[in-house]
């Protein structure tokens, strides 16, 4: 049976996705494409799995870069540019918003489906190894409590300020973390994050 | 020119089109359920609406089930179908046989063995791990709509955790029959959060979802709602301080065929002498313990 | 007997479906042709294409061989296939103005611009069993179409359009304007929401309630605007204009813009002119609009009373509750769950049978417990 290859890498990846967003906290990897194909930038990767017409994303600008980032989700997936405000999607290729998480879409109290989806791009993700972490996060997913794992190339405060849009659960948003080697992690908005300092 | 040609020479340019979609969906339906999967995860209980595609199998027939598994699975993986705990039951067999003929994916009858578990109105009996995914098939994906007709007035409720009529359905069954009479789809509070439907599950299987490994997601197609519980989340049936949450009773029996006193047990009537026999609902761990 | 656990499952529903297969076969009659039920059974198959929600007579016709005249079951095979088809492209918003016409008719006004068209209708035959179709023979029909085409003048001109009687209404400020509404909670750029593509939520938007519309099962529309009629809603409908024709179906080229004709689908268009209401200041009259595939005149006008009653604005009757008649109006899926009855549901049952024999020992219990009356 044949079925076009790029399809199922989408199903992987979206594989990998749901394992990160089911245990906040836990790094998973990012499915490698077959070999003869070009693979993709991580931010591509997610993009391609779960973005299509139907949605709307903005990328928040920062360097050149980025507006072939932008163009790349547009060409792959015919997903429309939006308002940051309103879009669906809000790609941070470098790691930190700038205040602009606030704005984003966090549900209404009948609909909090209906609010964005955060997806950033950091230097790098690594497990918690020793000392005292960033911070503790609970809630489902998690058996007790994890420890927050090092995240390089995300500032403190866009953690508080994702803590401060998530503040009034359900409302809020959820953030998927993609580091440069396709390593991800997943903080869905039902989980509750202290920091330690 | 005529519109026949017109299909025909695009037939002709993209050879791609016609190769065949892995697991029927199209992919950007499959990409819109996988994008409610992940919201319905982040806010477990509550009700994700989406499109919710017609299949080759009848609304109310597990179309709900089919398109989340559908939109996850993958060659690798190992698939259960179950339907009342067996696996070879009518429901069971059909869609098995529809997943097979559009993924050529691996099945099994042992729960242990299965990635994924594809069930209609039960939880296997052995306790499923991290990294099983258990996909439900729901008919009725509102708790509240015993109460309330109206889905408007039901999202409001949930919206305002105004819970207050439903705790009033349970204190007035216990006024007049002395118990809490729900049997199957028995109301339970997910992440102290929302009043979710388990599906109709029997109360035997209720306590499997709380602090589960698995993740459990659910899937209405006909009312086009996906619901889901992560692993590790609280999920607490109501019930009364003075009258706790009880299982199906089924003291003093046991099943016939593999001795077993701790599972949920089907009732046969005898053809002959109209006697009552009794055997595991979950057949895949009966044929396990017949053969250890 | 030992009782053995229900395995086979497989190969009984096999052989339920060779079966059923079976049952069209048994008989000494020649295979009926698609083109024979696509041709003949022309206001079957437009029936199906409705329902199914896909145009294509001849797949249309092949679903109601296969499903052996089920309806129910033949839109089912329609709108599974429906589901396998890639979206291309959206044609062109047309308007019925375009229309081919091949009926017209308005019940508001004896007489109208353009005339009063009749075209193909069974509306005024006398509803007698016809016996000759028996032994229909092809030379018959062959004589009755020379017949019938001898008459007509090849001169003849035929208008290109005919003017809509709600737009000379519209013109003299009888009519109300339906306003635009935005797509609850979301904060889309597009003014129509997609059926097939987002579950409804309520309330909904009427574009995605005339979609529902446009699909829904006719009888169950009937129902519902019988009911609406009788007595159960306050409608008052009048038809101001019921079409019946051909639309053509423009797309644009996906790098020139330009727009191209593909094809025609054949429609049946009903605007029903309702009660009047003074929402607005200046009492109007109101609109109620239906639109399906296929000459389908019971549904299209079902379809526009209904329209018409879900926007009431304190809605008194089931056919006013725009949830009631949205969620119960599909065919494939009421007839779906309809039958998934006929699916064991014993592990339910079990747990039923668990709390109400609870019930009763509670019940004995209490018996006993109370004490007795006097004359015992």
């Amino acid at each position: 049976m044949l079925y076009k290859s790029k399809d199922l890498l989408h199903q992987k990846t979206f594989r990998v996705l749901l394992q990160a967003m089911c245990h906040p906290g836990e790094i998973q990897t990012l499915p490698n494409p077959h070999a003869e194909d070009q693979p993709p930038h991580p931010l591509l990767q997610v993009a391609g799995a779960i973005l299509d017409h139907e949605v709307t994303h903005y990328v928040i600008d920062g360097v050149q870069e980025n507006s072939m980032l932008e163009q790349g989700i547009q060409h792959d997936t015919k997903s429309l540019c939006g308002l940051p405000e309103q879009a669906d999607f809000i790609f941070i290729p470098d790691g930190n918003s700038n205040g602009h998480i606030l704005k984003a879409r966090r549900g209404s109290p009948e609909y909090p489906d209906t609010s964005a989806t955060i997806v950033y791009g950091v230097r790098s993700l690594t497990a918690h190894t020793d000392g005292q972490p960033l911070g503790y996060m609970k809630g489902p997913g998690i058996r007790e409590r994890v420890a927050l794992p090092p995240i390089t190339g995300l500032d403190r405060a866009e953690i508080l300020q994702l803590i401060e849009v998530n503040k009034n659960y359900p409302l809020g948003v959820d953030a998927i973390f993609v580091d440069k080697k396709g390593k991800v992690l997943a903080i869905p908005r039902s989980t509750s994050i202290e920091m330690t300092e | 020119m005529k519109l026949k040609n017109w299909i025909l020479q695009r037939h002709h340019q993209n050879d791609d089109q016609l190769l065949y979609t892995f697991g029927y969906i199209d992919e950007m339906a499959k990409k819109e359920i996988r994008r409610k999967i992940l919201k319905a995860v982040a806010i477990p209980g509550y009700q994700v609406p989406f499109g919710s595609r017609e299949l080759p199998i009848a609304r109310g027939w597990g179309t709900g089930g089919l398109q989340v598994t559908l939109s996850m699975i993958l060659p690798e993986d190992v698939l259960k179908i179950i339907d009342q705990g067996c696996d070879g039951s009518v429901n069971a067999a059909n869609i098995r046989k529809f997943i097979q003929a559009v993924t050529s994916v691996d099945t099994t009858t042992d729960t242990n063995e299965a990635t994924i578990i594809q069930t209609r109105h039960r939880i296997p009996e052995e306790p499923m791990g991290s990294g099983q995914i258990l996909v439900l098939q729901v008919p009725y994906p509102e708790a509240l709509r015993e109460v309330e007709p109206s889905e408007a007035a039901t999202r409001r409720m949930h919206a305002e955790g105004d819970y207050g009529r439903m705790w009033l359905y349970l204190y007035e069954d216990i006024v007049r029959y002395g118990e809490i009479t729900i049997s199957y789809r028995y109301p339970v509070v997910v992440n102290g959060k929302y009043i979710m439907d388990p599906s109709p599950i029997p109360r035997w299987d209720v306590p499997k979802l709380n602090m589960a490994e698995m993740l459990c997601i659910f899937g209405a197609g006909r009312e086009k709602r996906i619901y889901a519980i992560p692993p590790y989340t609280k999920v607490e049936p109501l019930e009364f301080e003075d009258h706790p949450f009880r299982v199906e009773d089924f003291t003093g029996r046991n099943c016939e065929r593999c001795g077993a006193k701790d599972t949920y047990l089907d009732e046969i009537i005898d053809d002959e002498t109209g006697n009552r026999r009794y055997f595991c609902s979950d057949t895949g761990y009966c044929d396990k313990r017949c053969q250890a | 007997m030992g009782y053995v656990a229900v395995k086979g499952g497989t190969e009984a529903i096999e052989n339920a479906c060779r079966l059923f297969a079976f049952e069209h076969m048994k008989g000494d009659s020649a295979p009926l042709k698609i083109q024979q039920i696509h041709e003949q059974l022309f206001l079957l198959v437009d029936r199906v294409m409705g329902e199914g929600a896909l145009y294509a007579p001849d797949l249309a016709a092949l679903a109601i061989k296969q499903a052996a005249g089920d309806t129910l079951e033949a839109a089912f095979l329609l709108r599974a296939y429906r589901t396998t088809m890639p979206r291309i492209g959206y044609t062109i918003p047309c308007t019925t103005e375009k229309m081919r016409i091949i009926r017209r008719i308005s019940a508001a006004f004896k007489d109208i611009p353009g005339g009063q068209i009749l075209g193909p209708t069974s509306d005024y035959t006398l509803r007698l069993l016809d016996f000759d179709l028996i032994d229909e023979s092809v030379q018959e029909s062959a004589a009755f179409k020379r017949a019938l085409t001898g008459t007509l003048s090849q001169d003849a001109t035929l208008p290109d359009t005919f003017p809509k009687i709600i737009d000379i209404l519209r013109q003299e400020g009888l009519l109300v304007e339906t306003k635009k509404t935005p797509i609850p909670h979301e904060e889309k750029s597009s003014s129509i929401v997609d059926i097939t593509r987002e579950a409804l939520t309520f309330p909904a938007h009427r574009s995605a309630s005339l979609q529902s519309l446009a699909r829904g099962e006719t009888g169950g529309l009937l129902l519902l605007a019988y009911s609406s009629m009788r007595g159960y809603g306050n409608v008052h409908p009048t038809i101001g204009e019921l079409r019946v024709g051909y639309l053509p179906v423009m797309i644009r080229h996906p790098y020139k813009g330009e727009a191209h004709l593909v094809g025609e689908v054949k429609v049946t268009e009903a605007e029903v002119i309702a009660r009047y209401d003074d929402a607005g200041g200046k009492p109007r009259f109101t609109l109620g609009y239906g639109l399906c595939f296929g000459q389908n005149e019971i549904k299209a006008i079902s379809m526009a009373i209904l329209d018409r009653a879900m926007q009431a604005a304190e809605p008194q009757s089931p056919c006013e509750d725009q949830e009631f008649v949205l969620s119960h109006i599909d065919g494939i899926e009421s007839m779906g769950f309809c039958n998934h009855w006929k699916l064991p549901h014993y592990v339910d049952f079990q747990s039923d049978l668990d709390r109400l024999r609870k019930a009763q020992t509670i019940h004995e219990t209490q018996k006993l417990d109370t004490p007795k009356t006097p004359s015992e």
